[in-house]
């Protein structure tokens, strides 16, 4: 009982609320809704977006952003599918070779912010945009296809009968809700989020904490980025495009503090769901991708506008 | 008798499981200086905010010359007569002292106002401070001044706006006696002018020297007024605490024993040539005037400001403190004067504070043992009498004495036997700085060392075995607990010999 209220404490009982009730909206309103082949596409969908949100809230704890997770998904995949396509690697090297440019791509990020000392959501911004160019520039703006066979199971495979990036992310939500609640470290990224200060005059390494961040991050993106690649089964620089603002907005919508130091795994979760049903069931209903870009935008600035209200409340509570 | 230019009447407010305010009714008269005074937790800061109308009573009113302020916000416009100037000042400071003064109340000139009268605005401010005997440069930018120059910029702005009644919080608790001083100067020229000035303080000095009447609150509650002139220091605070308090310190029976910290030549951080040794067992007093070098000082002890030049020896052994990680593992700690800031993480829980630095001594591969921390952490509890419901009780939610004690008892679990206390008392209420003393005797009679850095004269003296006076950035003196008294501590520390 004890645990059950730690898990929905807070924000994250109204999320799951919400999460119902729009889930309970979009099957009346369109049929199809609660077929299981829907259900698994939206599954399908949300794994991804899912896994980067377990890195950014890594980087979010901190009270910084990294805006950069959607651009790192297209340079990586790109870079992998190079390697397997033209330079006519096997999967194993190509996904070597990704998690080795992931791990330059979080250090890169990290530096900038914790040593140039830039607001992480320009210095991300910065970065996305060099990545970005990275990735049209190997690729030619060409998309990359041709995988060696195998590689697509992973992104469309079932296992009894779920599809397999479900059990990815899942893998993910409890590893980060481990590392959150049990680790020093996760400990530390809480108690430095809420005031870097005192943490650093307590002796924690605060720059350590703060490259770390960002490189397990990328370390999620790198999952992430491969499960697109083998979803879609093909490299495209433009797939990872705009991933950033919904799973910012899945964190933010989950309870994740944009100031740092709060957030929890089970708020992300219902987050990273709600952003899923709701671009499948505009989809359903007809609604193009412009009509969700708007939606997805009026959600942000909702979730945003709740974690400043919260604040409000709270100040005057302790006023 | 002057009349009555502000009267509270039977105010009550209650916070869920508090009564802040228990049908209080105070009046404030014309030109006069009103001390409220109370322990913390007594209500002055919630009165505050009831007359300045940051919060709503629940019942009662609250009567500026015969009009209803009660629930009302205050808003530069309207006028009406009352100013707060916080410990939090509300000045934008990367804007002209000017500025500040007119901000959202510009001079206007041009055809419908649209340009600013910027030598009017410079004209005016210049005039206001004259009659203030305030000497700041009205150009001059706000971040460029100093925290009581910023104090006097927020004074200025208040009476700019014709204020009545002017409610001081804590006024003199960033400034240095030369400060105080100037301050003083101030409102005795506002009160000559008619300003009622409502002045919250805890000290007694400044009370006596400056008020009229003095009102005591105590947990909620109207004690008393009292004209200041007919009573007495020892009266005030029979008031405060509602019983005799002896203004003794705890005796101590430490052995002093083997230098442990030695100092050479430290500079750094606008500190220059600081010379000491700490000894085992051994209270080291840092006195001298707000700014004067102490901080920053056990800054560089504690690797939170780099050294330039100079050695520091721990037991006889050179070494060197690059950051605060460092320091805290050789064994140096230090309890910053900002606990709210530095020393505390306020939205966490006491455990989490209390075992941060130890997360990874505590851990097994990097997993915490949480039975361990968590009879860590109720070891200090006990030791050190901190009053919390529970363990997972907010930082935020505790009184300052148990905050200071939060604070302490990290440092212990962390075994750190060189404790630096940074005004250990600020903002602590009589009977939780009691106990503050003699926790820090019992450290000590268990062989620690202590620093103390204290702006309080009595405290300095009562508490330290020995003293270093330090004065504009430098070290100016030492004393030893025969040489030490009031009269030369404040000697060296005005400096200029």
């Amino acid at each position: 009982m004890k645990t059950l209220k730690k898990i929905f404490r807070g924000q994250v009982l109204s999320i799951y609320i919400a999460l119902i009730v729009i889930v309970v909206l979009f099957s009346i309103l369109s049929p199809n809704f609660l077929k299981l082949s829907n259900i698994l596409t939206v599954l399908r969908q949300v794994a991804a977006m899912g896994i980067m949100a377990c890195g950014m809230m890594f980087v979010m704890l901190l009270g910084n952003v990294d805006l950069s997770v959607g651009t790192q998904v297209s340079l990586i995949g790109i870079v992998m599918a190079h390697c397997m396509v033209k330079l006519e690697m096997g999967i194993l090297p190509a996904v070597l070779i990704g998690i080795c440019l992931g791990l330059v791509i979080g250090l890169i990020n990290g530096f900038v912010v914790t040593y140039c000392k830039i607001p992480a959501m320009i210095a991300t911004l910065g970065t996305s945009w060099v990545f970005e160019g990275i990735s049209y520039t190997i690729c030619n703006a060409q998309p990359i296809f041709g995988f060696p066979s195998g590689f697509s199971a992973l992104g469309q495979n079932l296992l009894f009968g779920i599809p397999i990036p479900i059990y990815l992310f899942v893998l993910c939500c409890i590893i980060t809700s481990v590392v959150f609640n049990l680790t020093s470290y996760g400990r530390t990224l809480y108690a430095v989020g809420s005031n870097s200060e005192a943490a650093k005059l307590s002796g924690v390494n605060v720059n350590f904490m703060k490259i770390t961040s960002y490189v397990i991050c990328a370390l999620f993106t790198i999952l992430a980025s491969i499960v697109f690649l083998s979803r879609v089964n093909s490299g495209n620089a433009s797939t990872g495009i705009g991933q950033e603002m919904n799973v910012l907005t899945a964190c933010v919508l989950g309870g994740v503090c944009f100031t740092g130091g709060d957030g929890q795994i089970s708020g992300t979760i219902a987050g990273v769901m709600i952003i899923g049903v709701i671009q499948n069931g505009l989809v359903m209903l007809g609604a193009g991708e412009y009509v969700q870009l708007m939606v997805k935008g009026l959600i942000l600035i909702f979730a945003l506008s709740i974690d400043s209200v919260k604040k409000v409340i709270q100040s005057r509570k302790t006023a | 008798m002057s009349e009555i230019i502000l009267e509270i009447k039977n105010v009550t407010k209650t916070y869920p499981g508090v009564v802040a305010l228990d049908h209080i009714s105070l009046d404030f008269r014309k030109g006069e200086v009103h001390a409220l005074v109370g322990e913390n937790g007594a209500g002055k800061s919630t009165i505050i905010k009831c007359i300045a109308g940051a919060v709503k009573p629940d019942s009662g009113s609250i009567l500026l010359e015969g009009r209803e302020l009660a629930g009302k916000k205050l808003s530069r416009d309207d006028g009406n007569g009352v100013e707060v100037v916080y410990q939090e000042f509300n000045l934008a400071p990367q804007l002209t002292v000017y500025e500040n003064i007119f901000l959202g109340n510009q001079i206007k000139k041009g055809p419908g106002g649209i340009l600013v009268d910027k030598r009017a605005m410079i004209e005016k401010t210049r005039a206001l401070f004259q009659l203030l005997g305030i000497d700041i440069d009205p150009e001059a930018r706000i971040s460029s001044l100093s925290v009581a120059y910023m104090q006097f910029v927020e004074i200025a702005k208040a009476i700019s706006r014709n204020a009545k009644v002017l409610i001081m919080d804590e006024p003199t608790a960033t400034l240095t006696t030369a400060e105080v001083e100037v301050l003083m100067k101030n409102i005795r020229r506002l009160k000559a002018q008619g300003v009622t000035v409502i002045y919250v303080s805890h000290r007694m000095e400044e009370i006596f020297e400056i008020t009229d009447r003095c009102s005591v609150l105590r947990d909620g509650q109207y004690i008393t007024t009292v004209n200041t002139k007919e009573t007495s220091r020892e009266a005030l605070i029979r008031y405060m605490v509602g019983r005799e308090l002896t203004e003794s310190y705890p005796e101590r029976k430490a052995a002093i024993g083997e230098e442990v910290l030695r100092v050479e030549n430290l500079s750094g951080n606008g500190v220059s040539n600081v010379n000491f040794s700490l000894r085992r067992g051994e209270i080291l007093g840092f006195g001298g005037l707000v700014g004067a070098g102490r901080t920053e000082t056990a800054e560089m002890l504690f690797g939170a400001a780099r050294v330039e030049k100079g050695d520091i020896y721990l037991h006889g052994k050179k070494i060197s403190i690059p950051n605060p990680r460092a320091a805290v593992n050789l064994g140096i700690a230090l309890i910053p004067e900002d606990r709210k800031r530095h020393g505390l993480i306020l939205g966490r829980d006491l455990l989490e504070n209390m075992t941060l630095p130890v997360y990874r001594k505590i851990s097994k591969a990097s997993f915490i043992n949480f039975r361990l921390q968590k009879r860590l952490g109720k070891e200090q509890v006990d030791a050190l009498m901190i009053k919390t419901p529970t363990m997972e009780q907010l930082a935020k939610n505790l009184s300052g004495g148990n905050q200071q004690k939060v604070v302490l008892a990290k440092w212990l679990i962390t075994g750190s036997d060189i404790i630096i206390f940074d005004e250990p008392t600020r903002g602590i209420d009589v009977n939780a700085k009691q106990e503050i003393y003699k926790l820090m005797n019992r450290l000590v009679e268990e062989g620690k060392s202590i620093i103390m850095i204290s702006s309080e004269m009595p405290e300095l003296l009562g508490m330290s075995d020995r003293l270093i006076v330090f004065s504009e950035k430098r070290q100016v003196g030492q004393l030893t607990k025969e040489e030490m008294d009031q009269a030369s501590v404040l000697d060296m520390a005005s400096g200029d010999k």
